[in-house]
């Protein structure tokens, strides 16, 4: 434990009371047990953010103009869009949320993490398997189901190095010396167990093992739905309800909406993805079955949207107008609105004629990465990033320049995909019209979501540079950085 | 924006500010008592819960289809799994034959019915195709099981080419393209059922050559409406 002696910069000049300090020393403590795993997941998580946005508007740019880079195999469509979107979902979102979840366990249980070699050697292979997955993926091995595209041995890594990161999530909850758990940590103990469980299963059935092909599309819907709901979900609220309270200062609204809104989650989530196969050829019950879960579930959107609305009401303004962590997390449960909504729309048969095999399902899933999910992620690392360094942000300017370009490359996204998705269902309905028509209709709303593209890149940019500028002035004061 | 401001716009490491956030560490975990209140639900939540569930259960029971995992298209029972709409949809004959029809025939007698003069014979207002004459009902099934070939007359006019055997398509099929020729283009012959292209292909012994115009013209004519009625006469 030689970095806790080392590390003891800003933090240390403060003249509190003894009772402070202590409590003071006891977080320092707990960030320093955690630093190396912590840099780690942050820094692979972030480069692989920034390779998954440019994969994807490279993508877009194959819809409007289908001769770019034309004549590559590895770069065809269908082998690029797949790949980048395991990179957001298994090389940034699942690792960084990870990341985020062990920061706040250790956090909430006070407890020392002492097994840092073990946690860094599972994210090394976790993101090996990741790399070496998409490049199998690129080279034509993929097994071309749907989010679970990588081959057999990439899986099973993906599958035990989560295992042997996630279980110290748990060792670390067992540590607390707290009998109850407070409501974040409901949610995060959701994601550590849910993960491996549908991951396996989703894994044994359809990669691994192949079940019947009937049963097939309903699987790999139900992975789908539950990897929103009860992976990406469960973490985005459980940053909030730490964030809002923490930064704020004020208590939860209600405990029982908490409680409602989680149980809601925890029965429904599992449910909610067959709704995406609204009219294909699998029993009728499952579609209702999704039908149901998915108007339920805005029941518990709504309880937590609430809880977290009082709560701001509640805090002071100007705390939230100096706040970057709060301003992620507002534009985070708005996103989560126009998600359930767009989902909920979706789900009922006479829409879903319209719009489903449009742009429009893409839509709901971007406005849920990246809107809900992606945005509470970023809260999470501003209000994480400065406490494990011991340095604030530099640069207010550049934070309001993520936040802002952020904001306007997926509403401008989600805007377009939606209004394209339309026009193009309609064109779809309409058996007059010729398929090159309807390419030809969605070709503007596809040239504004690869600018969108570009402006979530150039909005990443921003953060990195933040990232980059900080790293100098610890270069430059000569703070002791892990690796 | 007022620059002042601007600078504060970071969650900064303000150690008292840090700390007041950092004491209440401990008490997220007391749970309810400290760090969160006991508010109660609000009402139109929970009237609003009630109401979704109300119409989820109702939604469940009129489109569930019984949760039987055979029954695909959940209009068609009702809770009970049977109901006055129950047992599979019968299938449309002339939706199907149109199917069959563009996927096999369009080649030679055309999308229009009309065939190409000289070369492949009209199938509309065709004596062939309508049972009319000598022409009956076994005909028209046995040319489209096992194909015709040589001189021919339609309509009066002589014709000589060869058509394909299509045993290969089920009765339904043969049945449903049938009933399509017989009612498009103003025909208006009688359906022709999947049983009697039953009953034909058991009827006649497997053949590698086509038909000519002499070898039908041999067997006696039967018409499907009457095969109906013998066959369905004894039961009664």
């Amino acid at each position: 434990m030689n970095q806790e002696t080392t590390f003891s910069p800003a933090q240390a000049s403060n003249n509190l009371s003894n009772e402070l300090l202590l409590n003071s020393s006891l977080c320092l403590e707990l960030d320093c047990a955690l630093n190396i795993p912590m840099f780690f997941l942050l820094r692979s998580s972030f480069f692989n953010f920034g390779l998954g946005l440019f994969l994807l508007l490279i993508c877009s740019i194959k819809l409007v103009f289908p001769t770019f880079c034309d004549g590559m195999s590895f770069l065809t469509y269908g082998r690029l869009f797949p790949v980048a979107y395991d990179f957001l979902i298994y090389g940034w979102a699942i690792p960084l949320g990870f990341a985020l979840v062990l920061w706040f366990t250790s956090r909430f249980s006070q407890a020392v993490f002492t097994h840092t070699r073990v946690l860094v050697a599972a994210a090394h292979l976790w993101n090996a398997a990741v790399f070496l997955g998409s490049l199998a993926v690129l080279a034509g091995y993929g097994t071309s189901v749907p989010f679970l595209e990588y081959p057999n041995w990439a899986s099973f890594l993906l599958l035990v190095s989560f295992l042997l990161m996630g279980v110290w999530v748990i060792f670390l909850i067992k540590q607390s010396t707290c009998r109850t758990l407070y409501v974040s940590q409901w949610y995060f103990l959701t994601f550590v167990c849910s993960f491996p469980w549908m991951y396996g299963t989703a894994n044994m059935l359809l990669t691994w093992g192949k079940i019947q092909g009937s049963a097939q599309a309903p699987i790999q819907a139900w992975y789908g739905g539950s990897l929103v709901e009860l992976c990406f979900t469960p973490v985005a609220l459980g940053i909030i309800y730490y964030i809002i309270p923490k930064i704020s200062g004020v208590k939860i609204y209600s405990y029982y909406l908490a409680l409602c809104g989680f149980v809601s989650l925890l029965f429904l989530g599992g449910w909610s993805g067959l709704s995406l196969l609204v009219g294909a050829p699998i029993p009728a019950w499952m579609m209702s079955a999704g039908v149901v879960a998915n108007t339920l579930i805005s029941v518990s959107m709504l309880a937590v949207v609430v809880n977290f609305y009082y709560m701001l009401q509640e805090s002071k303004k100007i705390i939230i107008q100096q706040s970057p962590a709060l301003h992620f997390v507002a534009a985070g449960i708005i996103f989560y609105v126009i998600a359930t909504f767009l989902s909920l729309l979706n789900t009922f048969p006479g829409f879903n004629a319209l719009l489903n095999f449009t742009d429009y399902v893409s839509a709901s899933l971007i406005v849920s990465l990246l809107g809900f999910f992606g945005m509470t992620l970023f809260a999470g690392v501003y209000y994480i990033i400065p406490r494990l360094t011991g340095i604030s942000w530099f640069s207010s300017v550049m934070i309001r320049w993520h936040f802002w370009l952020s904001i306007i490359g997926i509403s401008v996204m989600i805007s377009s995909m939606v209004l394209g998705g339309i026009i193009e269902g309609a064109a779809l309905n309409d058996s007059e019209i010729t398929f090159t028509n309807i390419l030809s209709y969605a070709q503007p709303w596809r040239f504004l979501i690869s600018i969108s593209w570009l402006i979530l890149i150039v909005g990443f940019a921003c953060f990195i540079r933040l990232l980059v500028m900080m790293r100098w002035q610890m270069i430059k004061e000569k703070l002791p950085m892990p690796q | 924006m007022n620059p002042l401001n601007d600078l504060h716009f970071s969650d900064e490491l303000n150690p008292e500010r840090d700390l007041l956030e950092l004491s209440p560490d401990p008490l997220p975990s007391n749970a309810s008592n400290n760090r969160s209140s006991l508010k109660p639900i609000p009402m139109w939540l929970i009237m609003l819960t009630m109401v979704l569930l109300f119409w989820s259960g109702l939604y469940l029971a009129y489109y569930s289809g019984g949760f039987k995992a055979n029954i695909y298209n959940s209009e068609l029972v009702s809770w009970s799994g049977a109901g006055a709409r129950g047992g599979p949809v019968p299938v449309d004959l002339r939706v199907l034959g149109k199917k069959v029809f563009s996927q096999n025939c369009v080649v030679c007698h055309q999308e229009t019915g009309l065939g190409i003069p000289g070369q492949y014979p009209p199938l509309v207002g065709s004596e062939w195709a309508l049972s009319q004459g000598w022409h009956g009902d076994n005909h028209l099934v046995k040319n489209v099981l096992y194909g015709l070939q040589g001189p021919i007359i339609v309509k009066s006019i002589p014709y000589n080419n060869a058509m394909a055997p299509w045993n290969q398509l089920s009765d339904q099929q043969i049945a449903g393209v049938l009933t399509y020729v017989r009612s498009e283009w103003g025909n208006n012959g009688s359906p022709i059922t999947p049983e009697f292209v039953a009953k034909i292909r058991a009827s006649t012994p497997a053949r590698t050559e086509a038909w000519t115009m002499q070898e039908l013209q041999a067997i006696p004519r039967e018409l499907c409406s009457q095969s109906a009625e013998t066959t369905e006469a004894p039961k009664k």
